[in-house]
């Protein structure tokens, strides 16, 4: 069982459309740490209160193209430095959806998620029934499924410890 | 059998399991080339994993491109500490093509140093790889550790994209107008019309045109969510790679099959447009310059992967010669590489530019990033890549406004210190 295998529940923190990387992770203030930097810079210039706000567990819905803009990978890791358990959007963009696969961070195109849901409610995703659910509304919306190959990274916990088995198995390195 | 796109051939002749792709197969694909850039950013990514001293392997030691280009010089611990590291690895794996301290933007030292050709699949970690569609090669942007991955296997999981054909109708322009055409694009048809698509540009403006112009089309292809943009290949293509192709590295160009199957076919008649400005803070925020006339800037810029090349410049300095930047406006103006630059002084425009009181500053994206901070209370015109919220300062500067054009268009504005239509500084 991985993240993406078992229902997903959380406070909502919705955007619209087009949040690009920069606010993502765009630097500005200066945190003790890479991490800090990243966690209190996040969003913030979009909402000022995301960041206090924010808690483990919670989930962020957005509307269309999701993440435009840079490659930086660093735009997915700020949202796990912010406890982001897991994404929901309209449409996710191409490089963006690619690096949260790439680092296990569950992240799903739900189409009409962003009429679904308001901010504040909670939501539950639940991947392998193919549904979210809205506890307020006591809605389903239904949600698309991801392909075999992309759960399979999900799964080996991302991109990188794909790397390093693969390595092993050619034996490059080895096995631990 | 319906015929094939670029995109469908290229993904095609690259798909490790061999044999026709079609649009929406998802494929392990073979590249020729492997960009990487700023090894600091993939650090992270062998220390997760054990290696602490960085990849064990490489896929290829001639067909991976390192390059510290970023943060040239760099300017704070760790990215000192990422480029002597990087230099550690490509001694110990042997890279033929590491760039430890050169100044530019890496899409066009990969263009400068021949290490993209036409016809050929080629990833790296930043997102305007798009670029190299300029000249009619498929390439595209990956994250770090996607690149890790690459450097290992030389191959990555890709989807065979449906394309998007864009006619582009009309007569070249006798200045750089591909900013105002993919601008003109994005503001009609949206910042995501594209996304995880590819789409070719065809007609008679793509053809008429010269290298930069598609280079910069193409660069911004990721601008409207494309996965690919790619231009047709001709004589001045030809002549392009030639000259850079020192390595005299066979290749071939590609195009689509007569019935090749598009998503979507979008006609542009590029004679019947002005110049175009995205307004803050969206790609697609666009109208025609008058619709922005008036607004009073504080700094310009010109460079980039997307208009930082010789015909931008050169631009620039034809309009600023005899003229001045009007007082109060910082005007900042980086070539895109050390050739790019030499070609420029070579030609006297960067004392044109020095006289008319631009600060030029080195090749490197830094230009189109954080360096020149506009302040909340002020407002830029750039010619750079994007115009989102922080760009040039990060969350505590998230209401500068930014805004995006044409290099004739922010040289108009710099010399008249408002926005303008550049028509009468260009006769």
């Amino acid at each position: 069982m991985t993240d993406v295998d078992r229902p997903i529940s959380g406070r909502v923190w919705k955007f619209g459309d087009s949040v690009d990387t920069n606010q993502l992770a765009g630097g500005g203030l200066q945190g003790a740490t890479r991490e800090e930097t990243l966690r209190i810079n996040c969003l913030r210039g979009l909402r000022p209160d995301f960041t206090e706000g924010v808690g483990p567990g919670d989930i962020l819905v957005a509307g269309h193209n999701f993440g435009c803009g840079s490659s930086r990978q660093s735009a997915v890791e700020a949202l796990r430095y912010c406890g982001i358990a897991a994404v929901a959007a309209e449409s996710v963009a191409r490089i963006h959806g690619r690096n949260s696969i790439a680092l296990a961070l569950p992240t799903f195109v739900a189409p009409g998620i962003a009429d679904f849901v308001e901010d504040g409610d909670t939501i539950e995703i639940d991947h392998g029934a193919g549904v979210v659910r809205n506890q307020r509304t006591g809605g389903e919306l239904p949600l698309p499924r991801l392909p075999e190959s992309v759960l399979a990274i999900y799964r080996a916990g991302g991109l990188a410890a794909v790397i390093r088995t693969k390595l092993a198995a050619v034996g490059i390195v080895a096995a631990n | 059998m319906t015929g094939q796109t670029i995109a469908e051939k290229v993904l095609g002749a690259h798909s490790a399991g061999g044999g026709r792709v079609r649009a929406g197969d998802l494929i392990d694909a073979r590249v020729d080339g492997l960009m990487a850039i700023n090894y600091q950013w993939m650090r992270a990514t062998y220390e997760r994993i054990g290696f602490p001293d960085g990849p064990p392997n490489v896929w290829d030691p001639a067909r991976v491109f390192l390059m510290n280009e970023h943060v040239q010089p760099p300017a704070d611990l760790d990215s000192a500490i990422g480029n002597y590291q990087s230099k550690l690895v490509a001694n110990r794996l042997g890279l033929t093509h590491f760039y430890e301290s050169e100044m530019g933007v890496c899409h066009q030292m990969m263009l400068d140093y021949g290490l993209v050709r036409p016809g050929e699949l080629v990833l790296g970690n930043d997102s305007h790889t798009t670029a190299h569609g300029g000249i009619n090669a498929l390439s595209t942007g990956i994250g770090a550790d996607e690149t890790a991955y690459v450097w290992a296997f030389g191959e990555l999981y890709l989807n065979v994209p449906e394309t998007i054909k864009v006619v582009l109708r009309g007569a070249a322009r006798p200045y750089p107008f591909g900013k105002d055409v993919i601008l003109y694009l994005a503001g009609v048809y949206g910042d995501d019309f594209a996304q995880d698509k590819a789409i070719e540009f065809h007609g008679g403006f793509a053809a008429a045109s010269d290298v930069a112009t598609r280079l910069c089309i193409a660069d911004h292809a990721v601008e409207v969510g494309a996965a690919f943009g790619v231009f047709l290949a001709d004589e001045k293509t030809r002549a392009y790679v030639d000259e850079r192709n020192v390595e005299r590295i066979p290749w071939q160009p590609v195009a689509p099959d007569p019935d090749a199957r598009y998503s979507r076919v979008i006609e542009v008649d590029c004679d019947a447009l002005g110049f175009q400005v995205a307004r803050p803070f969206r790609f697609d925020n666009v109208a025609p310059v008058d619709a922005s006339a008036g607004v009073r800037i504080d700094q310009a810029r010109i460079g980039s992967c997307a208009n930082g090349r010789f015909e931008d410049i050169e631009i620039a300095a034809r309009m600023l010669e005899g003229r001045h930047v009007a007082p109060g406006v910082r005007f900042y103006v980086s070539p895109a590489s050390v050739r790019v630059y030499k070609q420029c002084a070579d030609a006297g425009l960067i004392s044109v530019l020095l006289e008319a009181g631009v600060q030029v500053q080195d090749p490197g994206c830094m230009i189109c990033q954080t360096p020149g901070i506009v302040l909340n209370e002020e407002t830029c015109i750039t010619s750079t890549t994007r115009n989102y919220r922080g760009r040039f300062g990060g969350s505590r500067t998230s209401e500068a406004q930014i805004y995006l054009a044409g290099p004739a268009t922010v040289t108009a504005a710099a010399i008249a210190g408002e926005i303008v239509d550049p028509t009468e500084f260009l006769r």
